[in-house]
This record gives C-alpha cells, structure tokens and sequence, in this order.
C-alpha cells in the first residue's frame, strides 16, 4: 500500500513510517503542515496518517481542505488530546478514525488496515467460512467440524467481527469499539475473559486453533 | 411562581396598596367632617323652624305662620307637619307621629333616605320638621366623584407605572440570573446583552458580562494550556514508549526483558492516568454537553452488565444486574457507559470475590458490593482527583475512577451519593428529570 505520514515528531514519524515500511507499504514522511497538505492534494495515497498538531497547516485544516476537494483517502487522525469534543470534531471533520497519542504500533497498523481495506457493502455474504468452521449469518448458526456451536448472542457477535475481517489484526480497542460500543480503554481484563469463552467453544474441543493471538497486539482468525 | 418571587414585584404591590389606603383614609375622613358639618346645618334649619314657631304664643297665629312656611318651601328641601288643637297643617300625608327629637325612628322608605326628621312638643302641638337631604346626596356624589375621577386613575396610573417598572427590572433580573446559571452551566459565551442602563441593575449586567467575558477567556486559555501540556508532554511519552518497544524487538536477557516489562506497563499507567486528568478537566469545563442525545439507559445498564459479566466472574466475584425499567435519558452515551464501566472496576477492584449488584430503579442507577466500604467521614475525600485512602495504597488504580465518575454525573446533573451497604459500598447515580 501507498501510505501518507504527516507527523511533525521525528522519533515518531520515523516510528511509524520504519514500522509501516517493515511491513511492506510505501510510505511517504512529511513533517510540515504545508508539505503535507501539497503531498496529499497531488499524490494518490491508499491510506493517511495525519497528526492533529503540526507546524503551519494544522492537521484540522488539512482534513478539511482534503473533504473539501471530495478526496475521499482514509484519513487515521492522531492526537495528544483526548477529550470527547476533540474526538467528535475530528470525526465531523472527515476523519475516517482516531488514535490518541501515545499508541502502540500494532494498534495504529491494524487500524489502518482497517480503513484502506474496507469490504465493499455490495456483496453482503449469508455465509461465514475459516478452515471447518461455518457461520450462518441468517439462521445464526454455526459449526465446526459439523457439529453446532452453542454460541450467546455477544459470543457470535464477537466471532462475526473475526470472520468479516479474515486475516486481519484486531486490537482490543478496536474490537472493544465494534463489538461493545466501548470508547475508553477499560482497567479490567474484559475483552480477555470474552475472548477466553469463545475459545473455550471454538477452539477447546478440536484440534487446531482458529482464533490466534497476536503477541502484543490482537487477536486475528488466519485467512 | 416565579414572578411572585421578584422583589420589584413585591415592592411595588406594597407601594400601591399603602399609597390606596393613605388616600382611601383621607378622603374617608374628609367625607365623614363634612358629613357631620352638613348634618349639624340640617339640624340647625330644623331647630330655626321650630324655633320660629314655638315663639309664635297664639295657636291660631301659630298655624298660620306653619301655613306660610309650607307654602313659602320647596317641599324637597322643607317638610312639615304641626298637629295643634286636633287641626293639621301638612306638607305630605305620611308624615310620622308622634314626639321625638332625632331622626333615629323609622320613617316611610323614600323619605328616610331623603330627609332629617325631627320632631318637636310645642306644647300645645305637635311639629315634625323634615330637612331635605339633598345636599348632603349632594357630598355623597361629590365624593364618588372624586373616588372616580381621583383616585381610581392615580391608583391605575400608579399600577400601570408600577407594572412598567417590574416588568423591566424583572426582565434585567431574569436575564442576570439567566446568564448566571448559564455560565455555571458551561455556557461560556452566555451574555446579559446591551443596551446596559444606567441604573444599579444596568451597572450589575455590565459587570456580570465583564466577568463572564473574563472567564471564557481565561477558560479558553486554560484549553489552550491544556492542549499544549499534553502535545508537550505526551510526545516525549510517545518517544519513551517507541525506545522501549523498539528495546522488545533486540535479544535481551530474562531480567532485562522483566525490567523492560515493568518499564511498559508504568509507562502505560503514567498514559492512562494523564489521560484520565486531561478529560475530568474537560468535563468540569462542561465539554460534552453539546454532544448530549437521547439514551435508553435500561438497555445500557444491560449492556454494561453483560460486559462485565465475564471478567467478574474470572476474577470470583458475582454481577448480577437488575433493570427494573427502560429509561430514557438525555446525555453522552459513551460517558455514561463509562461511568458505570468505572463504578463495576471500583467494586472489583476494592471488593474482590464479592457479590456486586447494578441495579436501575426509577431514576436511580446504583452499584452496591459486599467489599471493606468507605468510613463515612472518607466519602467525600475518594470524590477527589487523584485521592486515594490509605488503606487502598496496595491495590492498584488511578485514585480517579471516582473523580471521573463525579465529573460524568455533573455533567449530566446527576446527583452522586456514596453510602454503606452494611457491609460494603453502595453508590448511588440519581439522574435529573
């Protein structure tokens, strides 16, 4: 993928862009808000990563003047701040996602694979397949190996989110925000203890595991 | 109910009913002067008419002069009867008998309303002297008048000013006091508005849009301050926690990797606690407000409990949830989230293994646990930012899941309680109506 970093910060610009490089994109690191704003209007970019607070052109700014010329690029905003306000203007401005500073970077790759790789809403599946396991998405059921899954109602949500995005990371903030409609990162193990239920139904029982943790990340169901 | 409580209103009903019972009083006395001088004159015509007669010694001489004055008087004004020698002289048939010297005996309708009797023993004969009221009707009417065209208009007038008055200082006042709960609310460009009079409440408006000028400008500094603390700060924090992922990637030994860990998991403490400061400083300034929309709070209450079902029983406690209703409410749906998140991480953290209950009766959300509680004198210091009690010195945490929960609940105008539920803590989040 062709990739946008507009950070001001050297240590974290090239934190990202080294990261992001590592795992095979094009990554191009612009420092200065008027830079940025040239390099986003001229090139073709799958994804941005734009930093709220930057020297001359602030990244709201930037974000506005991209919508503003109908580019639709995915635009990953970062920030120091993060209030509720800060995260609604962000979003009301265009941003597509929102990532307070600091982060990790798994966090910021699995997000940003999430925004440039968006399935198309066209073809909506009725079925859910990884390796034996199958999903119905209209009768709800599910099986694996042939037999049926007793899955609850959040169970089967959590294991749906997985299915949809096959192969991808997803972060416990990312699946805290999708599955629970949680925005804050909560104290307590509770993505952790779900996770471990739905492995006790999905995974215990047969050979292979499905679901894989992803050390220091997330979690991910292998294409 | 409102306006009954403005103090221009108050003052100028006392003012207006005062000034109506001084004028009331003074023409009430000026009637009754110079009703008691008219009665004393009627009195006086009455007395000279028997007086007149009773000089006159000859009987026969004595009717005569009775003929003339009858003939002689304008029956409204004088009437008269004389019964002498079993002769009567009469102006009117119905005059009364009888000897009495004042007008307190009842006399024919019509004429007890239009004349002073008196009756008089001319020894020998009878006389009944009827005066004509006329003039004292005459008072009667005058003073109406003046009631009607005095006093009644200065009594409107004086209203109609009255009302003018109140009604434009109540409006001043009510927009002071307006703009005051406003800016109290968060509401930092909430303004009185010119033309500001020059009168003792004008001066008030004034100076309340200068202070109210002030503070959002201090408050819009202090955002700023606020934003350039966290780029400042977090961007180093951001650096330290690049070198020390970049430090996982390396080969290291066990005791390093150990350190390396610990090292990680302070420097995510030092993020979530900066975090956590930066927002209750955010909601105090009453940010979020504007994102306010309708919640069912039943179904959130659900939701929360199902959450935290999992991790609280991994952890040997017991949630249980009980929703006795749903309940609409008007807020920010991931605040309010957080807050019960923050009250069930509390009663895990500071009552593990325990039976912890969420409940929502009414407009009351409460979470109860059967942990050590907080000594009542204790309750309001856990409310603070970053304050923690000793004896929680060895468990973990911010010291602010509390304070954030309080700063939800003011935003919300919620009413936050922390109580005993023999044994354990039992807080209580009562939402406005």
């Amino acid at each position: 993928m062709h990739i946008l970093v507009i950070e001001d910060d050297p240590t974290t610009g090239d934190y990202i862009a080294s990261g992001l490089r590592a795992e095979g994109h094009v990554v191009d690191l612009i420092d200065t808000g008027r830079d940025g704003l040239m390099q986003a209007m001229t090139g073709s970019y799958d994804v941005m990563v734009l930093d709220r607070m930057i020297p001359e052109v602030d990244g709201m700014s930037i974000l506005r003047t991209l919508r503003a010329s109908k580019n639709p690029v995915p635009v990953l905003l970062l920030t120091a701040l993060g209030g509720v306000e800060d995260r609604i203007d962000g979003l009301n401005a265009g941003a597509d996602d929102y990532l307070i500073k600091p982060f990790a970077f798994g966090e910021l790759s699995a997000r940003l694979m999430a925004l440039a790789r968006r399935p198309p809403p066209s073809d909506e599946p009725t079925v859910l397949r990884a390796k034996d396991l199958e999903m119905n998405l209209l009768t709800r059921k599910v099986t694996r190996a042939g037999q049926t899954l007793d899955l609850q109602p959040r169970e089967f949500a959590l294991l749906e989110h997985l299915l949809r995005r096959k192969g991808r990371v997803q972060t416990r903030t990312m699946l805290l925000e999708s599955v629970w409609d949680i925005h804050f990162d909560p104290q307590t193990n509770v993505v952790e203890s779900h996770m471990s239920r739905l492995r006790t139904k999905v995974d215990k029982p047969f050979d292979h595991t499905l679901i894989e943790t992803v050390r220091g990340s997330g979690y991910r169901i292998a294409e | 109910m409102k306006r009954l409580r403005s103090t221009p209103l108050k003052l100028s009903v006392i003012l207006i009913a005062v000034f109506a019972l001084f004028i009331s009083a003074g023409l009430g006395m000026a009637y009754w002067l110079m009703h008691e001088t008219l009665g004393a004159d009627i009195s006086l015509r009455a007395g000279q008419v028997i007086e007149d007669l009773r000089a006159i010694p000859e009987p026969e001489e004595r009717i005569e002069r009775a003929k003339e004055i009858v003939a002689a008087s304008d029956p409204r004004a004088l009437l008269l009867r004389l019964e002498l020698d079993g002769e009567t002289v009469a102006s009117v048939r119905k005059l009364p008998e009888g000897v009495i010297d004042s007008d307190a005996t009842g006399l024919p309708e019509p004429l007890a309303d239009d004349y002073l009797v008196h009756h008089a023993d001319l020894a020998p004969g009878v006389l009944t002297v009827a005066v004509g009221r006329d003039s004292m009707a005459e008072l009667h009417e005058t003073f109406i008048a003046i009631l009607g065209f005095a006093l009644l208009p200065a009594l409107m007038l004086t209203s109609a000013i009255g009302i003018v008055v109140v009604r434009r200082t109540a409006a001043r006042v009510e927009a002071i006091r307006d703009t005051l709960h406003a800016i109290s609310q968060g509401t930092l460009d909430a303004r009185v508005g010119g033309p500001h009079p020059d009168t003792d409440l004008g001066d008030i408006s004034r100076d309340v849009d200068r202070m109210a000028e002030a503070q959002e400008a201090a408050t819009g500094a202090l955002r700023q301050i606020g934003a350039d603390i966290a780029h400042d700060l977090k961007t180093p924090i951001q650096r330290v926690a690049v070198r020390l992922e970049r430090l996982g990637d390396a080969d290291l030994p066990d005791t390093a990797r150990d350190l390396l860990e610990q090292a990680q998991n302070e420097t995510a403490q030092i993020i979530a606690t900066f975090q956590s400061l930066l927002q209750i400083a955010q909601l105090e300034g009453g940010q979020g407000r504007d994102s306010f929309a309708p919640v069912e709070l039943g179904a959130l209450v659900r939701d929360m409990a199902e959450i935290y079902e999992t991790a609280a029983e991994d952890s040997g406690a017991r949630l249980t949830c009980t929703v006795a209703g749903p309940l609409p409410v008007t807020g920010d749906r991931h605040l309010l989230s957080r807050l019960i998140a923050n009250l069930l991480e509390n009663a895990l953290r500071h009552a593990p293994g325990t039976d912890i209950r969420l409940s929502l009766a009414g407009r009351t959300l409460s979470v109860t646990d059967g942990g050590p509680g907080i000594p009542e004198g204790q309750r309001d210091v856990v409310l603070r930012r970053l304050a923690r009690l000793e004896a929680s010195r060895s468990t973990p945490g911010s010291g602010l899941g509390l304070a954030m929960v309080k700063a939800i609940a003011d935003l919300h105008g919620a009413t936050l309680t922390l109580g005993d539920a023999q044994p354990g803590l039992a807080v209580t989040v009562t939402l406005p109506n």
